[in-house]
């Protein structure tokens, strides 16, 4: 008993320590570790075991690979040439940036597509005379929406796909389609602001010639990116057969974390001259690695001391009904994912979720795996909720700020809320089509 | 552009922008060229009524735009009379034959420049060296096609801050220059050295005053003193016709910190040198000493004024048209 309230104390603590943000979560989570050895509350060597090194794999292998992708600036290359198809057209320029910004964060991790991103979208909205504000809040939401899509975008997701082994199709097969459906709500709440001004612009003569002179200038900046062919070629052919090996990690056997290492190992020897290992080392965020693995060990301690059981029986005692527990855990992940980081949150649901599958009153349920993507969809789209919610609300905003759009917590929250609130109502109307069907 | 004013207003804005953002990061001369390019693709994707008349009410609009965006970009607004002059001047004209006009417009600016390259590499035919103090397009032509004949001459860089040598640096190590980079204040220890220099100006004003980059007027003097050849890059694009431009340098007062104490710092945003300090000046169309600059620059300024009257006229005689330049 006693160990099982120490152990809830220091959660406790860690998710307070977090919320709180006077000390860095790295610190936290590593503290708590200590905390929990150093007190025998959990061994050294349960410690080790409790780090899963799968999902700190594939965290690792992402990030560099993204490093090496950015470095050769293929992705920058990329939404240049978007901008140059929409042909300054403003219907275009909404529609394929939303989209764009959603399929790239499937993909790549959110931070980096809303830093190649956000830029280009502010100049092309500017340059057709509109308040970017809106436009910045919808790329922020859309790289939260398509992050979710896939077994890579998120680090929810790859912590579900870590600990559950569930395949990177299997991700695509349930997130996708509520993922596309989330893509347009979005966009249909946003186009709400500013349909009848784009409707009205594309037909005066002075507006079409400023979205010309827009797309000179994108034509300039892709002039003087200069990519090589040759590098445009490998390092699209390299992204390709990564994304290979994720569609068919099942089949041949390979971790996703061996895929993404791999991918990012072969870009660094097709571009011996472009590419430095150190510079990518760099950009590897090393303190998210340590605080997963402190998070991990904290998350562990919680299980051994049979926490998670409680918590699981407590989620069973609220209801029997799987169809309410699939709604309680997506609409609890949000909530909660608005306001905390959903890391921990997701890092000590795992668990709770496998001890409900496996031995609790759902083990024999056909439809019980849902749970996880209840759980995905909760935690991943929950962050579009306040600009605290995730990495990409905070840095968008933060790169917004410094080309002089500046989004407060109210004018975030204003748009946020709506389209949160929307795009869950969506994952829960997907939910109960896949129980009942 | 028959839009409400609240909407022309927000046009003049972004317009302006637009057209600070890209002088700031491609110069003038690269505006010039873009202007035409996106009036091009505008006119042949524009669904409203293409008529001669719609569409010179539409120019004229387009010209109000321009001439309320501050600073006026004389080149642009030079360019665009001419268009419309040509659909005064040839009232029956097609869509078409005004699109090919424009790409006339475009044809004539970079044979103007290609020819004015070759030209210029005839400059450096002498073995002594080059000072170079700031960067600009035709001066990177000029260095392009000297570099083509095989003809580089030994440079010096008069070092300024690294944002406005950086990319003078950065393009001579790709044209395979051999280079030196001298500081600012130091130049003169090298002037015995020197067999030429070359300047790039922002703009040219109605006084005859060069406007160069910070820092140029010392050096032009003692150049000029030494009686080193010294020339200034500057395309007609950039002429300022109006009084208005020739206000003293923007000038801001930086916090900066010097061991640990606080450092106030004044910066300036150009120094105006009288154009005769200059031996000549390279423009697009030919290399011209003062005296020709001159008359040229008159020419040029009195045609613009010319224009602008015939196109108030025109306007005035629009519906509810009345616009004074």
């Amino acid at each position: 008993m006693f160990e099982q309230v120490a152990v809830a104390l220091v959660l406790v603590a860690v998710f307070a320590g977090i919320a709180l943000e006077k000390i860095d979560k790295t610190i936290i989570a590593l503290a708590a570790a200590v905390l929990l050895v150093v007190t025998r509350l959990i061994s050294f060597e349960q410690a080790i075991h409790a780090i899963d090194f799968n999902t700190i794999g594939l965290l690792l292998g992402m990030m560099l690979l993204v490093a090496c992708l950015y470095e050769v600036r293929l992705f920058e290359w990329i939404s240049l040439k978007l901008g140059l198809a929409t042909g300054g057209n403003p219907v275009l320029i909404f529609a394929v940036f939303s989209v764009a910004t959603a399929v790239i964060s499937a993909f790549l991790d959110n931070v980096t597509t809303v830093l190649i991103i956000i830029p280009l979208a502010i100049a092309l909205v500017r340059g057709i005379g509109l308040d970017p504000k809106s436009f910045v809040l919808c790329i922020i939401f859309q790289s939260n929406i398509g992050g979710t899509a896939t077994l890579i975008g998120d680090p929810p997701n790859i912590m579900i796909g870590a600990k559950t082994g569930l395949t990177f199709l299997q991700f695509v097969q349930y997130l996708t389609l509520p993922c596309a459906l989330c893509v347009v709500v979005a966009m249909l709440l946003i186009r709400r602001r500013y349909a009848n001004v784009i409707r009205s612009r594309a037909r005066v003569f002075g507006w079409l010639f400023m979205s010309n002179l827009l797309l000179e200038q994108i034509r300039r900046q892709e002039q003087k990116l200069n990519i090589p062919r040759a590098v445009l070629v490998k390092s699209c052919v390299i992204f390709g057969i990564v994304l290979l090996g994720f569609f068919t990690h099942a089949a041949t056997g390979l971790n996703p974390a061996v895929v993404a290492i791999g991918g990012a190992v072969l870009m660094l020897l097709a571009f011996p001259r472009e590419l430095e290992l150190h510079h990518g080392l760099r950009r590897v965020e090393w303190g998210t690695l340590l605080f997963f693995a402190g998070l991990f060990i904290v998350v562990g301690a919680v299980e051994q001391a049979g926490l998670l059981k409680l918590l699981a029986h407590g989620l069973v005692s609220l209801t029997d009904n799987l169809w309410v527990l699939l709604l309680i855990v997506l609409w609890t992940s949000a909530i909660l994912s608005a306001v905390i980081d959903n890391i921990p949150f997701v890092a000590v649901m795992i668990p709770t979720i496998q001890n409900l599958i496996t031995e609790g009153p759902f083990a024999q349920h056909p439809k019980a795996q849902l749970l996880w993507w209840a759980l995905s969809l909760g935690a991943c789209l929950g962050g579009n909720g306040t600009q605290i919610g995730a990495s990409a609300n905070v840095i968008g905003s933060a790169i917004a700020r410094s080309a002089g759009v500046n989004i407060s917590f109210g004018t975030f929250a204003r748009e946020a809320l709506p389209t949160t609130f929307a795009t869950i109502v969506v994952s829960a109307l997907y939910l109960t089509v896949l129980y009942v069907w | 552009m028959s839009g409400r004013p609240a909407d022309n207003q927000a046009l003049v804005q972004t317009l302006n922008t637009q057209l600070l953002a890209l002088d700031r990061a491609y110069g003038p001369d690269a505006i010039a060229r873009d202007f035409i390019q996106a009036l091009d693709r505008t006119l042949q994707t524009y669904k409203g009524d293409v008529s001669g008349a719609a569409l010179r009410a539409e120019l004229l609009a387009l010209h109000d735009v321009l001439l309320d965006c501050r600073p006026r970009m004389a080149s642009l607004i030079r360019d665009l009379q001419s268009i419309i002059l040509f659909t005064v001047e040839r009232p029956q004209a097609s869509l078409d034959e005004l699109c090919h006009y424009l790409h006339e417009l475009l044809v004539i600016k970079d044979l103007r420049r290609s020819s004015l390259g070759q030209l210029a590499a005839r400059l450096f035919g002498r073995p002594a060296a080059l000072l170079l103090h700031s960067y600009g397009d035709l001066l990177a032509e000029i260095l392009r096609e000297a570099a083509r004949q095989a003809e580089r001459p030994r440079v010096f860089v008069a070092e300024q801050d690294p944002e406005r040598t950086g990319p003078l640096i950065r393009f001579l190590r790709e044209a395979g220059y051999e280079f030196t980079v001298v500081s600012e204040y130091s130049v003169t220890h090298v002037v015995p050295e020197l067999g030429l220099a070359i300047f790039s100006a922002l703009t040219m004003n109605a006084r005859e005053q060069v406007v160069l980059g910070p820092g140029s007027a010392g050096l032009v003097a003692n150049l000029h003193d030494a009686r080193v050849p010294t020339y200034v890059t500057l395309t007609t694009n950039k002429l300022s016709f109006w009084e208005e431009h020739t206000e003293p340098a923007f000038r801001e007062l930086r916090q900066k910190e010097y061991d640990g104490g606080p450092l106030r710092k004044e910066v300036f945003s150009h120094d105006v040198v009288p154009l005769d300090l200059f031996t000549a000046v390279i423009t697009e169309y030919e290399i011209l000493p003062p005296p020709q600059m001159r008359e040229t620059y008159e020419r040029l300024r009195q045609q613009f004024f010319e224009d602008e009257a015939r196109l108030r006229a025109l306007h005035a005689s629009l519906p509810g048209g009345s616009r004074d330049g």
